[in-house]
């Protein structure tokens, strides 16, 4: 009888209920909303870093990485290609030679980038790169090397379609080379900073030059589902022990730390919403309690036990949350279905998202098991902030109690 | 002798009024044995209700003993005290003190419900003290449903629901208009003679003194008057 009473007692008042159940609704809601907001923008930098530009795994030469040169080759590239395109876990494989800190230069001006030289039957199927170009061709149309680099890169060189660019680099043989491109296709990417650093031509015209004595510094692979990441990682790196096998959260671990905190600071954010809901949550469970001073004396005197009455204060306040809990994450998935959908469009901000590899549109998501979680913690912010109000009603005395107007 | 259902041995409480001690109750003796029908009379501020209060487990004394049955109950913890209020000390209120979120039906049921009463028992005996005090047809109604009197007779079915050695009453009669007064008078004193339950009330109310077998006065804290009638 105790929770029933508890539940009569909760629309005693209804309109103070209500609110309650309401904030904790919206409280929860907000913050949910906020989450599926931030994740809907680090997902998209996730998905444009893995798809666009490293892929989930690559493998190169460990001197290429340390020192960050580009004529540390992987001895026989294209057995180890082979045997990676063998494992059903892997969508698509490619390998490239790869030349980072590389000047490339046109008529009119001048800019470092990473040039990747790539087998571009291959690299649409790792990076999706000819689904970007805005303009021109992939990479055909022209008896010269050919080269497709980002709009931004080309409006920094003032360089058009069918311009010629040039690049040098040292090989493989400690020589200078310098090599000319004809650009025949522009890209664009959600991320500026690849769409100005990176340029692309083919992997043949570069290893002419190179003299790698093999054919490629890097090899990039996509897998069908991130779960495999670990495994097909550990099984590479021990098909070549000799080689440095990474995966993305190793090739971009500014990414990796936005993804593994992104549950801690939300959750603090959460933690602050919940935290300004529970000074409501006791100050109106307070305010029913002082209310029903008398009556809650009465009920001590009449030989209710501390704990009963504990229980009932509890009670109460689970009542509302649970009516509030589910009730702000069914607006919170209406919404962020909906807006998901529909995307918030922050075109006017595009420039400065782009630079930090967010998009112009965002998509709010939020995976299933954090609705969960999230609903958890409000009811538990509920029910602990009911412990104080509900502490001060078994600590009245039934005498001083029952003296109450 | 038989033992008292009530006995208090030196009765004391002293409150500190600023530096001055000020003595409610000022070493009571008093007996009060099975059946009896016994008001506590006296002006306001000569300490009725800290009497029944200390008798009722519900104030500490600051000196003295209260027996019920032959039991010392002044070392009993607070919630031990409560367990004992519920199961040997029916109360009734001045101001009904009913829940208000129940009907008539379950605020007489939930006292037997905190005693840990089946649910079939209890419902029967609920129904059984309301049809005793004249609410047969109010069962479902919530105290705001009820008037004073009402209230009043639901809240007596309640203090004998958990069928206790006696029944205290602090001004249950303060609230009432005359004809509800004299029903409740009529129904409490009906339950006395028929179930010889002991009752004891602190009353300003004449109705109430008049129809007591015995009247103790107190003045200042100390019974100055003890009569018995017929």
């Amino acid at each position: 009888m105790v929770p029933l009473i508890a539940w009569r007692n909760v629309w005693r008042n209804r309109l103070r209920s209500l609110l309650v159940a309401l904030s904790i609704a919206v409280g929860l809601w907000g913050g949910t909303f906020f989450m599926a907001v931030s994740w809907g923008m680090y997902a998209h930098q996730l998905d444009t870093v893995i798809n666009d530009q490293v892929s989930h795994i690559q493998v190169h030469a460990p001197r290429f990485r340390d020192d960050d040169d580009g004529r540390y080759g992987i001895p026989e590239a294209d057995v180890l290609l082979d045997s990676i395109r063998t494992d059903s876990r892997v969508k698509a494989a490619t390998e490239r030679i790869v030349l980072p800190g590389v000047m490339v230069q046109s008529t009119a001006n001048s800019a470092g980038v990473s040039v990747l030289g790539i087998d571009p039957k291959d690299e649409e199927k790792v990076t999706g790169l000819h689904d970007r170009l805005t303009d021109g061709t992939y990479f055909t149309g022209t008896k010269s090397a050919p080269m497709v680099m980002g709009a931004k890169l080309a409006q920094k060189l003032k360089i058009d379609l069918r311009g010629r660019t040039v690049i040098s680099f040292l090989n493989a043989q400690d020589s200078l080379v310098a090599m000319s491109f004809r650009v025949v296709g522009l890209y664009h990417s959600g991320n500026s900073a690849l769409e100005e650093g990176t340029v692309y031509v083919r992997r043949e015209d570069l290893a002419r030059q190179m003299h790698l004595g093999t054919p490629a510094n890097e090899i990039a692979v996509l897998l069908t589902d991130e779960k495999d990441l670990d495994a097909v990682q550990r099984k590479m790196q021990a098909m070549r022990p000799d080689m440095r096998v990474e995966s993305w959260k190793e090739l971009s671990p500014e990414l990796r730390l936005v993804v593994d905190s992104f549950s801690q600071y939300t959750y603090i954010f959460i933690g602050i919403i919940l935290l300004a809901l529970m000074f409501g949550i006791v100050n109106t469970m307070l305010m029913a309690v002082l209310e029903r001073t008398r009556e809650l004396g009465m009920l001590m005197a009449i030989g209710m036990e501390r704990r009963r009455v504990f229980a009932m204060v509890m009670w109460e306040t689970v009542y509302m949350a649970v009516i509030g809990a589910p009730l702000g994450m069914l607006l919170a998935w209406v919404s962020i279905q909906v807006v998901g959908r529909t995307g918030i469009d922050l075109t006017a901000f595009a420039a400065g998202l782009s630079s930090y590899g967010f998009d112009a549109v965002i998509h709010p998501a939020l995976a299933a098991n954090f609705y969960l979680e999230i609903a958890g913690l409000g009811i538990a912010a509920a029910i602990l902030s009911a412990i104080y109000p509900a502490w001060k009603a078994v600590r009245m005395r039934p005498t001083e109690a029952l003296r109450k107007i | 002798m038989e033992t008292p259902v009530i006995e208090t041995r030196g009765l004391t409480r002293t409150y500190d009024a600023d530096t001055v001690p000020v003595h409610a109750v000022n070493g009571i003796d008093l007996r009060v044995e099975k059946g009896e029908f016994t008001a506590i009379i006296g002006p306001s501020g000569c300490g009725k209700t800290t009497l029944m209060n200390m008798i009722g487990g519900l104030d500490e004394p600051t000196a003295g003993h209260v027996l019920i049955d032959g039991e010392d109950i002044g070392h009993k913890s607070a919630n031990a005290m409560i367990a004992y209020r519920l199961h040997h000390i029916g109360f009734v209120f001045q101001a009904y003190n009913l829940i208000p979120v129940l009907t008539a039906l379950e605020n007489v049921s939930f006292v037997m419900l905190l005693q840990g009463v089946k649910k079939r028992e209890r419902q029967q005996r609920a129904q059984e003290l309301l049809a005793s005090v004249g609410l047969m047809d109010k069962l479902d109604k919530r105290p705001n449903e009820l008037s004073g009197g009402q209230q009043q007779r639901v809240a007596v079915a309640r203090a004998l629901a958990s069928r206790p050695r006696f029944v205290l009453a602090d001004e249950p009669t303060a609230n009432l208009d005359s004809h509800s007064t004299n029903d409740l008078i009529d129904l409490m004193a009906e339950l006395n003679r028929k179930d010889n339950m002991t009752f004891l009330f602190a009353t300003h109310d004449q109705r109430v003194i008049d129809r007591a077998r015995r009247v103790v006065t107190l003045e200042d804290g100390r019974i100055v008057k003890d009569e018995k009638r017929g």
